[in-house]
């Protein structure tokens, strides 16, 4: 991609990462509410309530929700795709949920600390990363293929 | 739980990768098709511009 047109796939590029941006402020719109109240208080309203929400895993499912977004979207589209684009696109994110679940599941029955959903967990680190990675590059991707079918109309 | 956390990293390495594997060939597959798209598309255009000038204007022909 680089050597065909750096230029144009930058510009989708940034499309997408703006699409991620705008639909994650929207999945934290309670916790960043929360946050504003804490400084707006000067601390002394909100912090239980955002630990509260850190610790029932708000961030990792909004991620799990972008990355879902995109998921369905290419579904939908109905793009014919092969072997390893289709591992990439399509199973990758039910890894991740997986894994989230899992980690979910193992907090509820005491197994593991609930310190796995902090924001500072190596999980929590990853899953962030992760989804906001697919969620752009594999949207500049879907941007890419619709702009070639409606030019093809 | 260190077999845990040692499934859980391979597993993760293991997405990371087919991921990025994936994506990539998909992303350059895609950019490749609707470059060759424009410029099939350009061809055509300047194709259709060349006919144009070749044919003799209304008051030429006279």
């Amino acid at each position: 991609m680089q050597g065909e047109n750096p230029i144009l796939y930058w510009l989708y590029l940034r499309r997408a990462f703006l699409w991620v941006v705008g639909n994650t402020i929207f999945g934290l719109a309670p916790l960043i509410f929360m946050a504003f109240v804490f400084m707006t208080s000067e601390g002394k309203v909100g912090s239980d309530e955002m630990t509260h929400l850190i610790h029932d895993g708000v961030v990792l499912f909004v991620c799990c929700a972008v990355m879902g977004a995109v998921l369905v979207e290419f579904a939908l589209a109905g793009f014919v795709m092969k072997g390893s684009a289709i591992i990439a696109i399509y199973a990758v994110p039910f890894f991740i949920l997986a894994l989230i679940s899992i980690d979910y599941l193992f907090i509820h029955l005491r197994i593991i600390d609930g310190t796995c959903f902090d924001l500072s967990s190596k999980t929590s680190k990853f899953v962030m990363i992760f989804s906001s990675g697919y969620a752009t590059f594999t949207k500049a991707d879907l941007y890419i293929k619709e702009d070639m079918r409606h030019d093809s109309i | 739980m260190t077999l845990y956390n040692i499934i859980v990293g391979f597993s993760c390495t293991f997405a990371v990768i087919f991921y990025a594997v994936g994506i990539y060939k998909e992303s350059k597959k895609s950019m490749r098709d609707l470059n060759d798209r424009y410029l099939r598309r350009a061809r055509e255009r300047a194709h259709d511009l060349k006919i144009e000038q070749q044919q003799p204007q209304p008051d030429q022909a006279h």
